[in-house]
Parts: structure tokens; sequence; C-alpha cells
């Protein structure tokens, strides 16, 4: 096990650099220039590491996000009894996509739209209130049935789907774009002021779910068995329900929807690793998100932002999963 | 001592379990029979605080059970009969969750010396590290049976312990029952199907019919040939079998006497 921590946390760490540094590739010929120019190297100097600064910020923002799915979904998972299962289903991403659609369709360019930490408090908020409301609904009387809730999740995110490409329809092409770029994946987006206010909620939850990985372990056996060694599970799975749209919420909001990254890391890391033991999960798949995430950022920024990273995640994660798959079950 | 005091339950407009009042002795095995749909699984249900029941109140050596912050898992392990696992798990595995209510998950030399103890008390040490998905359903329910004695509770609820296993492996988990009992000074709760491993296992049965008791009392005295059939309405013939009585589940003379009238 150790073996493949090392393994993992080598690669976090390549990816964070090569992440750093791939600006600096494109931009070869301006950086020997500038840099050969005596007059211009100290200033020169000093906007690369303004540079250096904002892409970490950016590091940081993307391993929220990786964090955050990881977590997520596996604790998700668990609480479902089901590996091909993420909390995206819930309609998370459709309800983003619907409050930023109806936000600039409805009230143009204002401030709700230009400023991001009044647009990412409103759809962060909106979403978690929509989410909490399907519970209280669903979970209150339905004796905790995750499976309708999914279902309705679902029906509503095809209906909020629809409603949003209706409205893009409407749109006139300005409008449009800035629909586009609000709702991809994109880092170009992160304000640091953003990053430093989900950093201190995406702690909270990180530590909640460490807390918490042996009750999941629990938990996995299903809910008799855990009623049984005395887990409240009703109660643990309102809980962590409340804390999964929260952790969704606040990473969509902050990159946008990444929903296939916490299916793929969080399956590939249960593929590696052949045990239960949530606490190891947990760290893996954290792991291998950030790798998938950082390494897809940068191929994206490597071909000139022609297209978005979630492309590559499909592509490459999902190829590499099948590996997996097959090697393990040898098809 | 379990004392249950005028519990009812219902869903919609229908009554499941019409107020019951039982006690369950201690340091026995006691039978829950009655026929499909009367209730025991429910009763079971209640007891084991799968579900709430509507009214009604359960004491456990004195404790309120039916208090939703009361913990019990020291106190009661229960084992239900559907167990599939989606989990990767090996045997050794599987019996150590039921140290958690103890360790909360951090296994201690105590808790590792109590599950290795138990593993010698019911011989699994050959399929201690076997994937639970590859073992055979008598040794499977013999890892649940050491995952529950590994919780280390002074009672044990276990629904239809028999089901999917064969007669010889019937047969050792009675006895092995009867071990706990007699040797570990557990008290038992199962509910089943066969009246005939009731009689001759159980000490103290206890027979629902339509949601209410019909019988409490000591397995001889259940083996009456008016008492089962009014609560399973149908005939049987009860033949005493080296001093433990032993029923047959229809009357083949009655039978044919039925038969003979519907021909005349």
């Amino acid at each position: 096990m150790l073996k493949t921590y090392r393994f993992w946390i080598i690669s976090v760490l390549i990816s964070i650099m090569l992440y750093l540094s791939i600006w600096m590739v494109s931009q070869y010929d301006v950086i020997m220039f500038s840099l050969n120019d005596p007059d211009r190297a100290p200033l020169f100097i000093q906007m690369m590491l303004q540079i250096f600064q904002r892409r970490t910020i950016q590091v940081i923002a993307l391993i929220i996000a990786s964090v955050l799915i990881a977590l997520s979904t596996t604790v998700f998972q668990t609480l479902t009894q089901n590996r091909i299962i993420t909390p995206s289903l819930l309609g998370f991403d459709s309800i983003f996509i619907v409050t930023q659609t109806t936000l600039v369709y409805f009230v143009s360019m204002s401030s709700f739209v230009v400023n991001p930490v009044l647009n990412f408090l409103l759809t962060v908020t909106l979403m978690v209130g929509i989410t909490l409301l399907m519970y209280q609904m669903i979970l209150k009387q339905h004796k905790n049935n995750i499976l309708l809730l999914l279902l309705i999740g679902m029906v509503i995110s095809t209906l909020a789907t629809n409603y949003a490409s209706f409205l893009q329809i409407l749109m006139n092409p300005t409008e449009f774009q800035t629909i586009m770029s609000l709702t991809s994946v994109s880092v170009v987006n992160i304000q640091t002021s953003l990053t430093l206010l989900v950093l201190p909620i995406a702690v909270i939850i990180a530590i909640y779910f460490f807390s918490r990985t042996y009750v999941y372990d629990v938990m996995a056996l299903g809910p008799t068995h855990a009623l049984n060694l005395g887990v409240n599970y009703a109660k643990q799975t309102h809980i962590d329900l409340i804390f999964i749209s929260i952790a969704i919420a606040v990473t969509t909001a902050l990159v946008g929807p990444l929903s296939f990254l916490g299916l793929i890391a969080v399956n590939i890391a249960k593929e590696l690793y052949d045990k239960y033991h949530h606490k190891t999960i947990f760290i893996l798949s954290i792991f291998i998100a950030i790798v998938v995430l950082l390494v897809g950022q940068t191929i994206v920024e490597l071909i000139g932002f022609r297209t978005v990273v979630t492309t590559f995640i499909s592509l490459f994660g999902g190829i590499y999963m099948i590996y997996l798959i097959i090697k393990e079950h040898k098809i | 001592m379990i004392i249950l005091e005028n519990i009812h339950q219902s869903y919609g407009t229908k009554d499941f379990l019409k107020n019951i009042n039982l006690t369950i002795p201690e340091g026995k095995i006691t039978g829950i029979i009655g026929p499909n749909g009367a209730g025991k699984t429910t009763l079971f249900n209640v007891i084991s605080r799968v579900i709430q029941s509507k009214s009604g109140k359960i004491n456990i050596d004195g404790v309120d059970i039916l208090d939703p912050k009361m913990n019990l898992s020291k106190q009661i392990a229960v084992l239900k009969q559907s167990n599939h696992f989606s989990l990767k798990l090996t045997s050794y595995e599987l019996i150590s969750f039921g140290r958690y209510p103890h360790s909360k998950g951090r296994l201690n030399r105590k808790d590792k010396e109590m599950i290795d103890q138990i593993i010698q008390y019911l011989n699994l040490q050959t399929i201690k590290n076997q994937h639970i998905d590859t073992l055979s359903g008598g040794q499977l329910q013999r890892v649940l049976l050491a995952m529950v004695l590994v919780q280390d509770t002074k009672y044990i609820m276990l629904d239809e312990p028999l089901n999917n296993l064969d007669m010889k492996h019937g047969v050792e988990m009675m006895l092995l029952l009867q071990k706990f009992v007699d040797e570990l000074g557990k008290t038992i709760v199962v509910v089943m199907h066969d009246i005939n491993v009731a009689s001759t296992f159980c000490e103290h049965i206890i027979a629902i019919k339509d949601g209410e008791v019909y019988f409490e009392g000591p397995a001889h005295d259940l083996m009456v040939e008016n008492t089962l059939n009014s609560i399973y309405d149908s005939n049987f013939c009860i033949r005493e079998v080296d001093g433990k009585r032993i029923c047959i589940y229809h009357k083949l003379n009655q039978e044919l006497e039925i038969k003979e009238e519907l021909e005349e």
C-alpha cells in the first residue's frame, strides 16, 4: 500500500509542477527574449512571479475541487451501495446550468453575473436549497429511499436541462457565449477571493468525512448490519447527504460541472485497492482526482484551449477505467 | 429478561401486531413460530428496533429500548435473513466488524484476542482468510454467527437462521445455538418455520397468529394437536419419539375421510 501511496504522491507533485510551468512552453520565445534583455529582465521576473502566484491559486482551487468530488462520490456510493452512481445524478450540474442561464437571460449583465462572489453565493444557496428541499420531501416520507431520490433527481435534471437549452436558443450570441464560459469547467474563471472563501468550507467537509471513515466502513455492510452495530443509519445518511450537497454545489460553482471525475477517480481507487477501508479509498481517490484534473488541464492548455478539460477526463480516465476493469475481472 | 408491554404495530389500516405482552426468559433459546404473515418477522423487527412500534414498551433488563437515543449494540445482536455484501471482505474482516460497538473501528489487542477465540470456538480457522463470496451457505451462516458472537452481547436475535441450510447444517446450527446458551450464557431468540426443530431445540416457544400471541410456554405444551391445529388451521399428527414430540404436517386418515366425503 505504501508503494501505491508513494507512486501517487509523486504523480500529484509532478502534475502540480507541470501545471505551474506549462505556460512557459507557449511563451518560450517571449521568455527567452525578455530574459536576455538586461533592461527588461528584472521587470519580467516580477511578472513571472505574478503568473506563478495566480497559477498557485488555480492549483489550490483545482485541488479543493478534486478533494470534495472524490470524498463526496465515495460516501455517496457507500450510501447507495452502488459503484456507478455519482451525486451529480441528483441534478447538481443541471441546476447549476439552469441558474446561470436564467441569470444571464433575465438579468443579463447585472452584478449577479459579473461579480463572481455574488454569483457564487447565489448559485450555492440555490443548489443546496433545492437539494435539501428534495431530501426533506422524499427521505422523510419514504423511509430513506435514496434510489427514489435519485430517480426524482434525474427527472428534475432532465427537465432543467431542457429548460436551459430552450432559453439558450432564445438568446443572442453574446449572451450564449457568456453562458458557455460560465458553465464549462474553466480555471480562467477562478478568482482568488472565491478560492479563499471556499477553502475553509472544503477543510471542514474533508475533516468531517475523514473523521467518519470507520462509520462508513460499517455502513457499507448495509442498513441492517449497520443498525445492529449501533450506527444510527437514517440520521447519518441525512447528515452525509447535506455535506455531499454542499461539497458538490461548492465545486460546481467554483470550477464547473465535473461529474465524471468523481466516478473515475473513485472507481480507479477501488480497482487499485482491493479492500473496503474508506480511509484508503478516500486518500487514493483524492490523489487520482488531482492527477487527472491537473494533467487534463495541462494538456488543454498545451493545445491552446481548443477544448475543455472534461473531454480529456472522459477520454483518458474512461479508457484507464475500462482497462482496469478488464484486467481485474479478466473479461 | 426482555419484557414487551402492549406492543402495537400497523401499516395503514391493517394491524400487524395487536397488544403483544410477552416475557422472554433469560438463558434459554426462545423460538417464535407461526404461519406466514402472522407477524413473526414484524415482532422480530420491533424487538430488534429495525422498525419502530406504533405504541407500547419494550424493556431489556429494565432499560426502555424504544428510546432512539439508546445505543443497544452492546446488549442485543441481530442477524437478519438476507445477507449479501457488495464489499470485498474476508471472513476474518467480516467477523471483526462485530467488534465495532466496542472498538469503534480501531481493533486493540483485546478485540483481536476475542476474534481469534471465537474463530477457534466455531472452527473457522480454515476459512478465516477466504473471501466471503466464495463461502457456501452453511459456512457464511457460521461466519455471520461468529460476527454476532464477537459483538459480545447478552441477547442474540436470529431471523430464520435455518433458511437455505440442509438438514445436517440446520441441526449443526441449532446445536451450536444450544452450546452458546449452555457454555456462554446467552439468551437467544429465533424466528423459525420448522415446528419440529423448534420443539426439539427451543426451551421456550412463542406462537403468533394474526398478530396476537396465541401460545407462550415450554415446547412440550405446544405440541398438542388442538393447539397446533388452530395455530396453523391444518390437521397435525403428533407422535412421541425418544421423549420429544414430533409432528407430521397433515393427518393422512383425515384427508382421506374428507376425500371420501367429497366423493359421496
